[in-house]
């Protein structure tokens, strides 16, 4: 049946509750293992999760995924200036390592981007919010 | 970096019926015309979401959008370039384990956080 992913819900939504620096996501497949607070920190080594978790030594790290830090500056060349950034409140304080990509919406001045996966590829999604505008660009 | 930069989006040039949606897990394989057409037969993994249904949740349909050079074109296993902009959500077509389901994104944020406005 027709679902709309839990965390769209309009509930349990806060605003981003550090600085916005930047995000990392992975374009690539794999076992991306991350917190979503750790999405947004510059200083999380990606491969740490994997060591914490104990996952299999035979395996490298993420299995193929490829964790790609997007710098604020990088981000807002691409989307435009950034408005607001909502995270779902239940990820971001749980210890949930694989959180669902839409556990966070970015608002930027003509956007909204969203971070989904398709088929394991990481991607951002920028729609505007005025459709109208999609048909002059 | 972004999926839907760059796509020459058109507006869908007759009524919108519903949406074929494939929610069996596997390889999706067909156009974006027949994602709309409830004539066509498709294989059983495939679900049929009537307006009526589509605008019980996410509310009426203001825009449907299709990209245009993939309109005709048999697609397998990419993001379906589809966007139906209700009053409230942006609905895209996303994936959850290799199967397809729609995700409704919030057009507005103010609301959306306790004690905003």
């Amino acid at each position: 049946m027709i679902d709309v992913l839990p965390s769209f819900k309009e509930k349990g939504w806060i605003k981003l509750p550090v600085e916005f620096k930047g995000i990392w996501y992975s374009p690539t497949y794999g076992g991306f293992s991350v917190y979503l607070r750790d999405r947004f920190n510059p200083e999380f080594p990606p491969d740490r999760l994997h060591e914490e978790l104990g996952h299999d030594a035979f395996l490298p790290p993420h299995y193929g995924a490829k964790p790609t830090w997007v710098s604020k500056e990088e981000f807002e060349k691409e989307f435009g200036k950034v408005e607001a950034i909502l995270v779902w409140s239940e990820d971001w304080y749980s210890n949930n390592h694989y959180p669902p990509t839409d556990s966070l919406i970015i608002y930027t001045e003509k956007y909204i981007v969203t971070l989904v996966e398709y088929d394991g590829n990481e991607s951002f999604y920028a729609v505007p919010r005025d459709w109208r505008l999609l048909l002059n660009e | 970096m972004s999926e839907f930069k760059g796509i020459k989006w058109m507006l869908l040039s007759f009524e919108f019926k519903g949406i074929w949606l494939h929610a069996g897990y596997g390889d999706p394989f067909t156009t974006l015309s027949r994602r709309f057409d409830p004539t066509t037969l498709m294989g059983e993994a495939w679900v049929w979401y009537a307006r009526e249904m589509f605008e019980r949740f996410y509310g009426k349909v203001e825009a449907v959008l299709v990209d245009a050079d993939e309109w005709d074109r048999l697609i397998i296993y990419i993001t379906p370039h589809v966007l139906i902009y209700t009053k409230r959500y942006v609905v895209i077509i996303g994936d959850y384990d290799g199967y397809e389901r729609f995700i409704a994104v919030p057009r507005y944020y103010k609301k959306l956080v306790r004690g905003s406005r």
